[in-house]
C-alpha cells in the first residue's frame, strides 16, 4: 500500500468509526431534512462541510491557527445543536431559495470547527511532512462521509415507508419525510445538547 | 406543516429516553501511532522508530508494568522496552528476531522510541506485527512505513488484525 492510500484509509476509518459519534451525528443532522431525490443537494452540503473541515485542518497543522482543544470540544456539539434547531424551525425550503443557499455556507462554517478537532493529532504525529497525510486524510474523510450518507438515506427510505404504512401522515398532516426529519433532528439535538453541557469549558 | 405539538411530542418522549441512556460525551480523538522502519545497509541494522502520543503511551506502559499512571508522562526506559517487546513482533524468514533498545526522546506531545534488529541483510523476508495500545483503544490504528533501497511500503494495523504479521519488504503482497 502507498503512503497516500494509508492516509486515505486512516481518514475513512476515522469518519466511519461509530465511537466517533459526533461526526456521524453531525452528518445525520445535515441529512435529516433531505429526501432521496435531494441527494445532490445533500452531497453538496456535505462537501462544503469537508471543504471547511480541510481548511481549518490545513491552517491548524501548519500552525497558522491554534485553538484551545477544550473550546473546540465544546463548539463541535454546538454546531450539531444549531443544525438540529435549523432543521426543526426552517420550513418551506422549496419556497425559500435563500435557505438552499445558506445551508452549504452553514455546513462549511461548521466544518471549520470540526476540522480543528483533531488537527493537533496530525500536526504532532507527522512532524516533517504534513501535506500528503493531510490530503489523504481529508480524501478519506470525504469518502467516508459519502458512505455514511448512502447508508443514512437507505435507512431514511425505510423509515419513511414505515411511517406511510402506519398512516402517521396524510392529507392535512405532515409528510413521512417531515415526520422523520423532526424525529431524527430531535434525537440528534438532545444528544448534542447533552454533550455541549458536559463539555462546557466553564 | 408540522405542528408544534408534534415537535413537542417527539422531544418529550425521546428526550427522557435519550438523556437517560446516552453515554458520556464522545470526543473524536485520533488514536494512532507511526512506526518508521529503515535498514542501515552499512551495518545491517534494521531500525524501528515508533512515534506515540506521550499521554496514552506512558499510561499503557505504566499499566503493562503494573504501575499507576504517571502524572508527568515519565516512565522508565526498561518498562518501555518491556512493553515494546510485548507488542511489536519482527520475524525474519520465519524466525522471530530479537529487538534491542535504541533510545527514547520526547518532543512536544510525542514520544519517539527506537528499537533495533541486528544483522538484517534485506527487508525482503521480514514481517512485522504491532499491537501497540490495542489494549486501551478499540479504534487504535498503527501506521507502519518501511523504506529499503528506495522502495517504500506503508500499512495499517488495527485491532481486527490481532497479532497478524505483515510483510514489509519490496514486492511483498501481504
Amino acid at each position: 500500500m502507498s503512503d497516500l492510500a494509508t492516509y486515505i484509509e486512516l481518514g475513512f476509518r476515522h469518519i466511519t468509526d461509530l465511537k466517533g459519534a459526533d461526526h456521524i451525528l453531525f452528518l445525520l443532522a445535515l441529512a435529516a431534512i433531505y429526501r432521496f431525490r435531494d441527494w445532490r443537494e445533500c452531497l453538496w452540503v456535505a462537501t462544503a462541510f469537508t471543504v471547511g473541515h480541510s481548511l481549518t485542518l490545513a491552517l491548524a497543522v501548519t500552525n497558522v491557527l491554534n485553538l484551545r482543544p477544550a473550546l473546540i470540544e465544546f463548539l463541535i456539539p454546538i454546531t450539531i445543536v444549531a443544525t438540529g434547531l435549523e432543521n426543526l424551525f426552517a420550513r418551506d425550503r422549496a419556497k425559500t431559495p435563500g435557505i438552499r443557499r445558506y445551508r452549504p455556507v452553514l455546513a462549511g462554517m461548521f466544518g471549520l470547527v470540526h476540522g480543528a478537532g483533531f488537527a493537533n493529532y496530525l500536526r504532532s504525529l507527522f512532524v516533517e511532512d504534513i501535506a500528503l497525510p493531510l490530503f489523504g486524510f481529508n480524501v478519506g474523510i470525504e469518502l467516508g462521509q459519502i458512505c455514511v450518507l448512502v447508508l443514512t438515506f437507505t435507512a431514511f427510505i425505510a423509515v419513511d415507508r414505515l411511517i406511510a404504512t402506519l398512516r402517521l401522515s396524510g392529507i392535512g398532516r405532515p409528510t413521512p419525510a417531515r415526520i422523520r426529519a423532526v424525529a431524527v433532528s430531535s434525537i440528534v439535538l438532545l444528544i448534542a445538547t447533552r454533550w455541549a453541557v458536559e463539555r462546557a469549558p466553564w | 406543516m408540522v405542528s408544534a405539538r408534534l415537535i413537542r411530542g417527539v422531544l418529550g418522549v425521546l428526550g427522557v429516553a435519550v438523556l437517560a441512556g446516552a453515554r458520556t460525551a464522545w470526543s473524536h480523538p485520533l488514536h494512532t501511532t507511526l512506526t518508521e522502519i529503515a535498514l542501515d545497509s552499512t551495518d545491517g541494522t534494521m531500525r524501528l522508530t515508533i512515534r506515540a502520543f506521550a499521554d496514552d503511551f506512558s499510561a499503557v506502559v505504566a499499566r503493562h508494568a503494573g504501575k499507576p499512571r504517571p502524572a508527568d508522562y515519565n516512565v522508565l526506559e526498561a518498562d518501555i522496552a518491556s512493553y515494546i517487546s510485548a507488542t511489536v513482533s519482527v520475524e525474519e524468514n520465519g524466525r522471530k528476531a530479537p529487538l534491542t533498545w535504541g533510545g527514547l526522546r520526547r518532543t512536544g506531545d510525542l514520544m519517539w522510541v527506537t528499537v533495533r534488529v541486528p544483522s538484517v541483510r534485506s527487508l525482503r523476508g521480514v514481517k512485522v506485527a504491532t499491537t501497540l495500545l490495542f489494549e486501551i483503544f478499540d479504534d487504535q490504528v498503527n501506521i507502519v512505513q518501511a523504506t529499503s533501497d528506495g522502495h517504500r511500503r506503508s500499512m495499517l494495523f488495527t485491532a481486527g488484525d490481532g497479532r497478524k504479521l505483515k510483510a514489509i519488504g519490496p514486492g511483498a503482497s501481504s
